[in-house]
C-alpha cells in the first residue's frame, strides 16, 4: 500500500515538474524548430530551386534526386547534428543550473518534490524540446522531397537511418550533459568538464593507439573510428562519425557494437545520474564539485591526451626517443597544471594535486611497459598455417605499380561501396608462404632491437589472417625498417608475390567483361594521346593479353623498365553482372548495375603481348579520336549508336 | 512535532551541526538565536529536508523530512536570501506553488496580496530586498504550512512589515496551530513573537526554553553594600556576570527571583533592586558564559 502511493506521488510531481519545465521551454522549442528549419527543410528548398533553375538555363537534367541527397549528405552532420549537439548544451545548462546555485537548491530541495522527479522532469521536457523540432523538420524535409518529386527511395534510407542516430545521439549527450550536471558543483564545472572530456578522450584513444602502433611491430595504424573505444565516453564527437561516414557513401550504421554501446550507456549515463542526484549533497552547489570521479577522470584523460600529443609532435620534430619523453613531460605537466587551475580556481591545490599526476605518470609507465616488450606476445604472435582459411595479403613496394592490390566494386553511380575485393592467399602452400614471410618479419624486426622502441615508419605490409574458426588476426609492418639489402626478406617476399594467386585475386582485369569498358585513353611514348572505343573481341583480346602478361611477369621486377612506356586509362560504364559470373559471385545478393573503378596501366616491356596486341591494331597511329573528343566521346556512347562509334575509331 | 535527536551536520572536516537535540512542540514559535555560524541556517535547511544529516534524526510528526514529499509538503521554507525564478512574476511564483502545493489557498493569497503593497505582475527582480521578502510570506503563508521556518526573515523588512508579519503569523499560530521556526539576529522582534528560544553556538544548543521561563529564570541586580561581602558570600548563587564600581554591585544571576533576593537580603545590602533582562541581554550573558570574548571583541 505504502509503495503504491510512494509510486503515484512519484509519478504525480514528475507529471507536474515535466509540465511545468515544459510550459517554460516552448520558446525555445519554437527557436530550435526555426532553426532547424533553416538548416535542413531550407537548405533542401534553396538546392532543389537552384538545381531546377540549371536544368531550364541549360537544357540538361540534373537528377534532382542526387542533388537532394548531396545537400542531405552535407547538411546532416554539419547543420543539423551540430545544431542539435548545441541545443543539447544550451537545454542542459539551463535546465541543470538550479543544482548548481545555494539560492535555488533551497527552494527546490525544500519542495514536496522527490529529487528523482525534479531530475527526470527535467529530463524529459529538455528530451521533448531536443526532439520534437528534429522530427517536425524531417517531416518537413519529407515533404521537400514529395514537392520537387525527388524519389523517395533514393534517399530513405540514409534519411530515416540519420533522423533515428540523431535522436539517439542527442539523448545520449543529454544523458551524458545530465550526468555531469549532477557530478558538478556549478555550471561553469559541468559546462568545462562536457567540452574537455568530448575533446580529449577521443585524443586520448587516437594518440595511444599511435603511439602503440609507431612501438609493437605488427600493430594496425589504421584508424576505425566507428570502433568503440574512439568515441566511448565522448557523445557529441561519436553523433557526428556515422553521419560522415554515411554522407561518404559507406557502409555508414553497420557497426552494431557501436550503435548498442551508446543504446546501452545512455540507459546507464540516466540511470547513474538519477540515482546519483538522490544523495548529491546540496551543500555541494557553487562548491568545485558534488562528485569526484568526473573531475579525476578528466584530469587524467586531459593529462594524458596532451602529454601523448606532446610526446607525438616532440618525436616527429626531433626523431629520437628522448624527445618523445621530453615532449610527454611538458604536455602533461601543463595540461595538468591548466586543469588544475580551471577546476581548483587558482594553485592553491596545485602542490597536493601532483599526487594525481603521479597517477597519470604510473599509468603511462605501465602503458609504455607494455607496448616495448611486445605487448603480451602480440609482436610474436603468428598463426599456424593450418588453421589459416585465407590471408588477405598486401606486399608494400613489391605491387607498387600494379593494379593488383584489390579494387572496389561501386554502385551504378559510383557512390555506395558494394564490396571490397583484397587480395587472398588460399592455398596451403601459399598460406605457409606468408605465414613464413610473417616469421621472418617478426625475426627480423626483434633482432633490431628488443625492448622496442618509438619509430616513425610506414606500415605497407599487410596480413589479415582469417582463421577457420571464423576469428580474424591483423598485422601490419613497415618493410622499410628491414628489407634494406636483405636478402632473405627479399626472397620471402618475391616467393609470395610470384604466385598466381596473389596476382589474380584482388586484380579487377581478372573479373572485368569487356562491355564494362567504354573507352580506352592511351598514351603514347611520343607524349600522344588517342582515344579508344574497340570492339568487344578486341576489348577481350587486350584484357587477355594483360591478364597473360601480369602472370608471366615477376611483381618484384616491376619496377625495371619505367622508361618510354605506354599507359593505358580505362574509362567504364556501370553493367548488371552476368548471373553466374566470377564478377557476379564477388557482389553476391546484389542485384543492382555495378561499376569497377580501374586503374591506369603502365605498358613496358614487361607487357609483351600488351605491347604486340597495341601495335598489331595500331592504336597508337593518328586513326584514333583526338583527346578532346573524349568528353563527347562519352556523352555519345551512352545515348549513340555504338557500332557507329567503333567504325570511326576503331580499327 | 519537530523531535531533533544528536543531529550532526557536517561541511567536509568542519562540524556546523555537533550532535544537538531538542523539541519544537505544535503550535508554537521558536526563536532560533545564536552567534554567527552557529549553525542556524544549518539546522533550518536541515528541517527543511535540504540537508540530509550525517548522525542522529530530525523527525517531523515522526517522519523525517529528507526525499520525503509527504513531511515536505506540510513545511515551507524561507531562505536568507530566497529565490524566484528569472524574470518571474508575483503571479508566475505563486502559479508555481499552487502546482506544487496540494495545499495552496488561492483565497488567502488573494488577502494576502491585499495586504501588501505590492504589484503582482511586476518582475520580482527588480523590487527590493524588503518586498522579496513579503513575497516569499505571502506565498509561504498561501501554502498554508503546518511548520514555516524562516531564516532571517526581519531581514529588509520596514517596521509596518515586521509589524504585520508578527501579526500574521501569530494568527497562524493561534488560529491553525500552525509552528513557525525563525532564526534570526533580531532579538528585538523575537523576544515580541516568539515562545520559545534556543540558543545555539559552535554547532550546539546552549539552552532551549520557554521565552518566559528563561526571562523569568535570569535576573540583572544592582545592590549597594557597604562593606562590599567577600566573593565567598555570594556562593549558592548562579552568577553570570558580575562587575563592580566601588560599592555598588551589577550582577547577572540565573534563578528565581524570590530566591535571589532572599539570599542577597541576608548580606545587608544598603540598596537592592532586581531588573528584568530583554532577551538580547540574556544572549550576551549566556553567550560569555559559552566563552563567547564579547568584551575583546567589542574593545
Amino acid at each position: 500500500m505504502t509503495s503504491k502511493i510512494s509510486s503515484n506521488n512519484l509519478r504525480g510531481e514528475l507529471i507536474q515538474t515535466f509540465l511545468w519545465e515544459l510550459r517554460h521551454r516552448f520558446g525555445l522549442i519554437a527557436l530550435f524548430c526555426g532553426l532547424h528549419f533553416v538548416t535542413l527543410p531550407l537548405v533542401e528548398i534553396l538546392a532543389m530551386n537552384n538545381a531546377q533553375r540549371i536544368n531550364m538555363e541549360n537544357g540538361y537534367m540534373i537528377d534532382m534526386s542526387q542533388r537532394f541527397l548531396n545537400a542531405l549528405s552535407v547538411v546532416l552532420p554539419l547543420c543539423t547534428a551540430s545544431l542539435s549537439l548545441l541545443m543539447v548544451l544550451i537545454l542542459s545548462v539551463l535546465a541543470f543550473q538550479y543544482m548548481h546555485q545555494k539560492r535555488s537548491v533551497d527552494l527546490f530541495h525544500s519542495l514536496p518534490v522527490s529529487r528523482s522527479a525534479l531530475l527526470g522532469g527535467r529530463v524529459l521536457s529538455c528530451l521533448v524540446a531536443l526532439l520534437i523540432p528534429l522530427v517536425l523538420n524531417f517531416a518537413l524535409t519529407l515533404v521537400v522531397a514529395a514537392v520537387y518529386q525527388v524519389a523517395l527511395s533514393e534517399f530513405m534510407g540514409f534519411f530515416l537511418v540519420s533522423l533515428g542516430w540523431i535522436l539517439l545521439m542527442a539523448c545520449a549527450s543529454f544523458f551524458f550533459c545530465s550526468f555531469m550536471a549532477v557530478c558538478s558543483g556549478t555550471t561553469f564545472d559541468m559546462v568545462i568538464s562536457i567540452v574537455v572530456v568530448n575533446i580529449t578522450y577521443p585524443l586520448m584513444i587516437l594518440l595511444g593507439r599511435v603511439t602503440a602502433g609507431m612501438i609493437i611491430p605488427g600493430m594496425n595504424m589504421n584508424i576505425d573510428f566507428q570502433s568503440v573505444p574512439y568515441t566511448a565516453l565522448s557523445p557529441f564527437v561519436a553523433s557526428y562519425l556515422p553521419l560522415i561516414y554515411g554522407s561518404l557513401g559507406e557502409e555508414a550504421f553497420s557497426s552494431v557494437p557501436f550503435l548498442l554501446w551508446w543504446l546501452i550507456l545512455s540507459v546507464v549515463m540516466i540511470a547513474s545520474a538519477l540515482y546519483l542526484y538522490r544523495s548529491r549533497k546540496s551543500e555541494c552547489a557553487e562548491s568545485n564539485y558534488a562528485f569526484p570521479i568526473p573531475k579525476t577522470l578528466i584530469r587524467f584523460v586531459a593529462t594524458a591526451a596532451a602529454g601523448l600529443a606532446g610526446a607525438l609532435v616532440f618525436h616527429s620534430t626531433f626523431d629520437s626517443s628522448a624527445s618523445f619523453f621530453v615532449g610527454l613531460f611538458v604536455g602533461s605537466i601543463i595540461a595538468h597544471i591548466i586543469a588544475e587551475a580551471v577546476y581548483g580556481r587558482g594553485f592553491k591545490g596545485l602542490k597536493r594535486s601532483f599526487a594525481y599526476y603521479g597517477i597519470f605518470l604510473i599509468a603511462f609507465a605501465a602503458f609504455y611497459g607494455i607496448c616495448v616488450t611486445g605487448a603480451f606476445g602480440y609482436d610474436t604472435k603468428i598463426p599456424k598455417a593450418e588453421n589459416v582459411s585465407y590471408v588477405e595479403t598486401r606486399l608494400g613496394h613489391v605491387d607498387a605499380s600494379y593494379p593488383t592490390r584489390g579494387f572496389n566494386i561501386m554502385d551504378e553511380k559510383g557512390n555506395r561501396q558494394i564490396a571490397w575485393i583484397p587480395q587472398t592467399v588460399r592455398k596451403a602452400e601459399n598460406v605457409e608462404k606468408v605465414v613464413a614471410l610473417h616469421t621472418l618479419l617478426v625475426e627480423e624486426i626483434r633482432s633490431k632491437g628488443y625492448p622496442y622502441r618509438i619509430q616513425d615508419s610506414y606500415t605497407d605490409v599487410q596480413l589479415i589472417y582469417h582463421m577457420k574458426d571464423g576469428s580474424v588476426i591483423k598485422r601490419y609492418f613497415a618493410s622499410d625498417l628491414i628489407s634494406n639489402h636483405n636478402n632473405r626478406y627479399e626472397e620471402a617476399v618475391k616467393k609470395v608475390a610470384d604466385t598466381n594467386e596473389y596476382k589474380i585475386s584482388g586484380n579487377p582485369f581478372y573479373y572485368l567483361p569487356p562491355e564494362m569498358i567504354e573507352s580506352i585513353q592511351l598514351y603514347g611514348t611520343k607524349d600522344d594521346e588517342h582515344v579508344l572505343v574497340p570492339d568487344r573481341e578486341k576489348l577481350q583480346e587486350l584484357i587477355d593479353a594483360i591478364k597473360l602478361d601480369m602472370q608471366q611477369s615477376a611483381e618484384s621486377d616491376s619496377y625495371k623498365n619505367v622508361d618510354r612506356q605506354i599507359w593505358l586509362e580505362f574509362r567504364t560504364r556501370a553493367i548488371t553482372p552476368a548471373p553466374g559470373s566470377e564478377l557476379q559471385k564477388l557482389v553476391g545478393n546484389y542485384t543492382g548495375k555495378i561499376t569497377l573503378s580501374l586503374p591506369g596501366m603502365p605498358i613496358n616491356d614487361d607487357f609483351p603481348h600488351t605491347k604486340a596486341l597495341i601495335e598489331k591494331y595500331g592504336w597508337t597511329e593518328d586513326s584514333s579520336v583526338s583527346p578532346t573528343a573524349a568528353s563527347d566521346l562519352h556523352a555519345a556512347t551512352t545515348s549513340a549508336d555504338k557500332s557507329a562509334i567503333r567504325l570511326t575509331v576503331a580499327n | 512535532m519537530i523531535e531533533v535527536k544528536s543531529l550532526v551536520k557536517k561541511f567536509g572536516s568542519t562540524v556546523a551541526l555537533d550532535g544537538i537535540s531538542f523539541t519544537i512542540g505544535g503550535g508554537s514559535v521558536f526563536g532560533l538565536v545564536g552567534s554567527n555560524g552557529a549553525g542556524k541556517s544549518t539546522l533550518l535547511r536541515s528541517l527543511a529536508g535540504i540537508y540530509r544529516p550525517e548522525n542522529g534524526e530530525i523527525l517531523v510528526d515522526g517522519q523525517a523530512p529528507f526525499e520525503n514529499s509527504a513531511v515536505k509538503s506540510r513545511l515551507f521554507f524561507i531562505s536568507d536570501y530566497p529565490y524566484f525564478f528569472q524574470q518571474a512574476s508575483m503571479k508566475e511564483m505563486a502559479d508555481f506553488y499552487s502546482k506544487t502545493y496540494t495545499s495552496w489557498d488561492a483565497q488567502r493569497y488573494q488577502e494576502l496580496c491585499s495586504l501588501f503593497p505590492l504589484d503582482t505582475n511586476a518582475r520580482i527582480i527588480n523590487m527590493s530586498k524588503g518586498m522579496q521578502r513579503q513575497v516569499a510570506l505571502i506565498n509561504a503563508l498561501s501554502v498554508r504550512p503546518s511548520y514555516l521556518l524562516l531564516d532571517e526573515i526581519f531581514d529588509g523588512l520596514d517596521p509596518v512589515m515586521r509589524q504585520l508579519l508578527k501579526k500574521l503569523v501569530s494568527s497562524e499560530v493561534s488560529e491553525r496551530g500552525m509552528s513557525a521556526v525563525i532564526a534570526s539576529h533580531n532579538l528585538r522582534e523575537l523576544e515580541d513573537l516568539c515562545d520559545h528560544v534556543g540558543l545555539m553556538h559552535k554547532g550546539g544548543v546552549i539552552f532551549e526554553q520557554e521565552l518566559d521561563t528563561l526571562k523569568l529564570g535570569i535576573h540583572r541586580v544592582q545592590a549597594v553594600f557597604k562593606p562590599v561581602p567577600a566573593q565567598d558570600a555570594f556562593q549558592g548563587l548562579d552568577i553570570i556576570k558580575q562587575d563592580s564600581r566601588g560599592s555598588l554591585l551589577n550582577l547577572v544571576i540565573r534563578g528565581q527571583r524570590e530566591e535571589i533576593l532572599e539570599k542577597l537580603n541576608a548580606l545587608n545590602p544598603v540598596f537592592i533592586e532586581l531588573l528584568p533582562l530583554t532577551l538580547e541581554e540574556v544572549f550576551i550573558s549566556e553567550m560569555e558564559v559559552a566563552g563567547y570574548d564579547i568584551e575583546n571583541i567589542l574593545k
